[in-house]
């Protein structure tokens, strides 16, 4: 980045700003003691984290939250990294028609997908099941996870997987130490996106959960409709820190440069 | 080893998370118990501590909540004819009919929830007993007394807000909030019943409204930030605010009087029958006394006495009125409709 | 498909094992396609039926009808695709220098841009939507600082401007992940080669970066997009009456009217819009590629 233009520094800089100054506000505000969120805001608290995080309201679904987006997240994966290998790899009769199929749940809002989902899943018994709200998620993040391995795919020739198998590689040695670590910043792009993306998801939830299911953004738009304090944004820095953690953990175990750079 | 760390470390994290759910969670479920909802935050608050220790002091079952709102609710009863995840389910007016027409409730009656003696016709008859409410709010005025004036009825206050008196500082619902269609309602009672000329009111209104508001949150903001001075907001909620030491902010309902939102008390169908003796919880006098103390918004048994405190903010009964929903249901998607294309 | 076209078929596939060895590279896709099919098509089909009052015997396009001859609803569809389009087009000016910037660092460096980049997505659509009326509104942050310097205040909420400004805040990372992900895979050599040759930094862009970076861009677009037309809390938060859009519509009818079948076709007729728009994507992208 050293080597770009000052302008495209410069222009770097401002976006990064754009980016985080709604939500350093609201990082901001969860400090404050006042019961209303202000600006600027005035005196300093930690009243709020006190609260939310003594709080069942707040505390349960997050666990919640996270176990529905690590789920969520691996069964996309799961499913998407075999239909994209064979999408870009193979002959694959009407590929237009069956990528813009995998793809049109991107295209139904959440609200109407949510409630027909939940009549549907409710046919089956699995209206108030825990397993309905992980089929609610997948359906959303999936696409996402396979658009984002295409595009990284679709750049990268065959010649590396062909040199493997000439070389005498199976099909799944071949996978593990060639395909795989070539499609890693597709997978990690991918999977992080899901992951924010379940874990934020509220209009699924909302009809799907369950009082032992309940997630943080049901339980958290819930509690925003009614009440405008500063515990909502402690709460949320409270996400921003556990994002962070996950985020440090993931960058510690696969190195700094393994994020989102493909190994060469 | 790297590798064993970092699973080490990954659970260690997952391990604190853990950690303070269990002590956020504290008592340890029972096998059985009921699902009653309420809408978030304070009204959880609410129920969790006038509520259900009533009814768990009385049956020995836990109560919990789920929280969320009432078309969430419904679809969720509606989904699961038979295995419905909520016993007592809190309605808007509107949604409560519509549960009703379709079966998915349990009628109430004096012999399974003696307090219901206790509760006005206007609560719980026009719904033909299907659901009753436990307490009702009124929509008034909550506004800047260093800037305007007290308004004195709703017609002299959408003529000054029209005029341009109070300037740019207004918030009024949005016809396309929950309860916008009765408080339209109630601005068509103001001009003989015409819903027309309720429109017209509306539009010549409209360039003072810096916004229509759709949740209670977003104009308690506007109001709490000083962008408006005048807010049409529920008494509950806005004394809420002001016994916060906001002394600069008033309530008042104009004449004739204000709109009421209930929450209706419904039992879904199916249900264990012990779910009955949890809505006679919340319309005993623990229950209503409790719950206005913690909600400020009176409760509609009309033998319970509250302390003078909380009697002083109540809207009295005579001063409001609950719309014939009944009549209105079938013109409400017409209402929505002509809002979103007149007012914009 | 008739029993002609399954006859016309037949010859070609004419022993078991040979329908398998042919299926044999795809199966990969099964599972994914067998999972969509039931739990995204299922639920999909029972909206279909609701929104042509199917629980009543025949087919009935009335609700079709109240949406396609009026024309307010048109005007609302337009204004959400317009408004898709410009979120999209913003999204991806502002964000492909980003995504370069990721591309060409490392490190630490690296990781904190990366970072910066899903901070949006950290915070509920709600909260952040407060946020952005604590920084918006007439007087919040923006007006306090712009008035500190003695300029002329700006009135961004309840307008298309703020919602815009938003909607692009939350859909960049969807934008820049993306983007950063191809160019990544681009080999910087590329570049180096071409500016030994001579080659402006502009013409390097113009002719070797963008065109290789083109399919991260698509995927960018197409999440941005799909993700903008249906999303409704922002507008109706940020927004006023006069900023309409179809999600919008369809929560009101399905939480204030209860009209589910109504709901249900205004959910049909925004998926069709978004998958012409995703057909059309893949159409262009081929005869672009047939044409180099």
């Amino acid at each position: 980045m050293n080597s770009l233009p000052l302008w495209h520094r410069l222009f770097v800089a401002a976006v990064v700003i754009f980016l985080a100054a709604p939500v350093l506000i609201i990082v901001g505000v969860a400090f404050t003691s006042a019961e209303f969120v202000t600006f600027p805001p005035r005196g300093f608290s930690l009243r709020w984290f006190e609260k939310v995080l003594t709080d069942a309201q707040f505390m349960v679904p997050l666990w919640n939250s996270f176990l529905l987006g690590v789920a969520s997240t691996a069964t996309s994966i799961v499913l998407a990294v075999p239909a994209a290998i064979t999408l870009v790899r193979n002959q694959v009769p009407m590929k237009d028609a069956v990528l813009a199929f995998m793809l049109s749940p991107l295209s139904l809002p959440t609200i109407i997908l949510a409630t027909s989902l939940l009549f549907f899943l409710a046919r089956f018994g699995l209206g108030t099941s825990p397993v309905g709200l992980l089929i609610g998620h997948v359906i959303i993040t999936v696409p996402y996870v396979l658009r984002t391995l295409l595009g990284v795919y679709a750049g990268i020739g065959p010649e590396t997987e062909e040199a493997a198998r000439t070389l005498g590689a199976g099909r799944w040695r071949t996978f593990w130490h060639v395909t795989l670590p070539m499609i890693r910043p597709g997978l990690l792009a991918g999977g992080i996106l899901a992951f924010l993306l379940s874990f934020d998801e509220v209009a699924v939830a909302l009809l799907l959960s369950t009082t032992d299911t309940t997630t943080l953004p049901v339980s958290l738009l819930s509690y925003l409709v009614y009440n405008y304090d500063p515990a909502v944004a402690a709460i949320s820095t409270v996400q921003i820190v556990i994002v962070v953690v996950l985020l440090l953990i993931l960058e510690r175990c696969f190195g700094v440069n393994h994020l989102v750079l493909p190994s060469k | 080893m790297k590798r064993f760390s970092c699973a080490l470390a990954a659970l260690n994290a997952a391990a604190l998370i853990g950690a303070s759910t269990l002590a956020a969670m504290a008592e340890e479920p029972k096998p059985e118990k009921i699902v009653v909802t309420a809408y978030g935050g304070i009204w959880a608050e609410s129920v969790a501590k006038n509520y259900a220790p009533c009814f768990e002091k009385k049956t020995g079952v836990r109560v919990e909540i789920l929280t969320g709102e009432s078309s969430d609710w419904l679809n969720k009863v509606k989904a699961n004819p038979g295995n419905s995840p909520i016993d007592v389910i809190t309605l808007s007016e509107l949604d409560s009919l519509r549960a009703a027409k379709e079966g998915l409730l349990e009628q109430l009656s004096v012999e399974k929830v003696p307090n219901l003696a206790s509760i006005p016709d206007a609560f719980h008859k026009p719904w033909d007993d299907y659901g009753v409410s436990g307490n009702y709010g009124a929509m008034g005025v909550m506004y800047n007394s260093q800037s305007v004036a007290e308004p004195q009825s709703w017609k002299q206050l959408i003529d000054d807000i029209a005029a341009g008196k109070y300037g740019e500082k207004v918030a009024w619902p949005s016809g396309t909030y929950t309860w916008g269609p009765s408080q339209l309602w109630w601005v068509a009672q103001q001009y003989g019943g015409d819903i027309d000329v309720a429109f017209e009111k509306m539009k010549a209104i409209k360039p003072y409204v810096v916004k229509f508001w759709t949740t209670p949150v977003e104009a308690l903001n506007l109001f709490a930030t000083g962008e408006v001075d005048v807010l049409v907001y529920w008494d509950g909620r806005a004394f809420a605010f002001i016994n916060k030491g906001n002394d600069w902010a008033k309530f008042s309902v104009p004449e004739p009087g204000g709109v009421v939102s209930l929450v209706m008390q419904s039992v879904v169908k199916g249900a264990n029958p012990i779910a009955y003796e949890y809505i006679d919880c919340v319309l005993s006098e623990e229950g209503q006394v409790g719950n206005s103390q913690t909600m400020r918004y009176p409760g509609t048994n009309s033998t319970v006495t509250y302390p003078d405190d909380l009697r002083a903010e109540f809207t009295p009964m005579e001063k409001v009125k609950v719309p014939p929903y009944s009549e209105i249901i079938d013109r409400i998607p017409e209402w929505i409709e002509r809002w979103n294309k007149e007012m914009q | 498909m008739t029993t002609q076209d399954i006859q016309a078929l037949s010859p070609a596939v004419p022993t078991s094992k040979g329908v398998l060895s042919r299926l044999s590279p795809l199966y990969g896709l099964l599972p994914l396609v067998a999972f969509l099919l039931f739990f995204f098509v299922g639920p999909l089909l029972l909206n279909l039926a609701e929104s042509l009052g199917m629980t009543q015997a025949g087919i009935d396009f009335a609700q079709y009808r109240r949406i396609f001859a009026d024309i307010y609803y048109l005007r609302v569809i337009a204004e959400t695709i317009i408004l898709g389009v410009a979120v999209t087009v913003i999204c991806a000016i502002i964000g492909y220098p980003l995504a370069y910037a990721i591309a060409r660092s490392s490190g630490l460096q690296k990781s904190l841009l990366i970072f910066a980049i899903v901070i949006p997505l950290l915070v509920n659509v709600v909260v952040r939507s407060f946020g952005w009326m604590v920084l918006l509104s007439g007087k919040g942050a923006l007006n306090w600082v712009l008035s500190s310097f003695g300029l002329p205040t700006l009135s961004l909420m309840y307008h298309w401007g703020g919602v815009t400004i938003a909607l692009v805040h939350v859909m960049l990372p969807f934008m820049v992940l993306s983007l950063a992900s191809t160019l990544e895979t681009l080999d910087p050599r590329l570049e180096e080669a071409a500016a030994v040759l001579g080659a402006s930094r502009f013409a390097t862009f113009r002719r070797i970066v963008l065109p290789l970076s083109l399919e991260g861009l698509m995927t960018g677009s197409i999440l941005v997009f799909t993700l903008c037309v249906g999303s409704f809390v922002t507008v109706m938060l940020l927004g006023s009456t006069s900023t309409m859009v179809l999600p919008l519509l369809i929560y009101q009818q399905l939480n204030i009217a209860s009209d589910w079948p109504f709901a249900a076709a205004m959910g049909m007729v925004l998926l069709t819009i978004v998958m012409s728009v995703l057909w059309l994507q893949a159409r262009l992208r081929r005869t672009k590629w047939r044409a180099s």
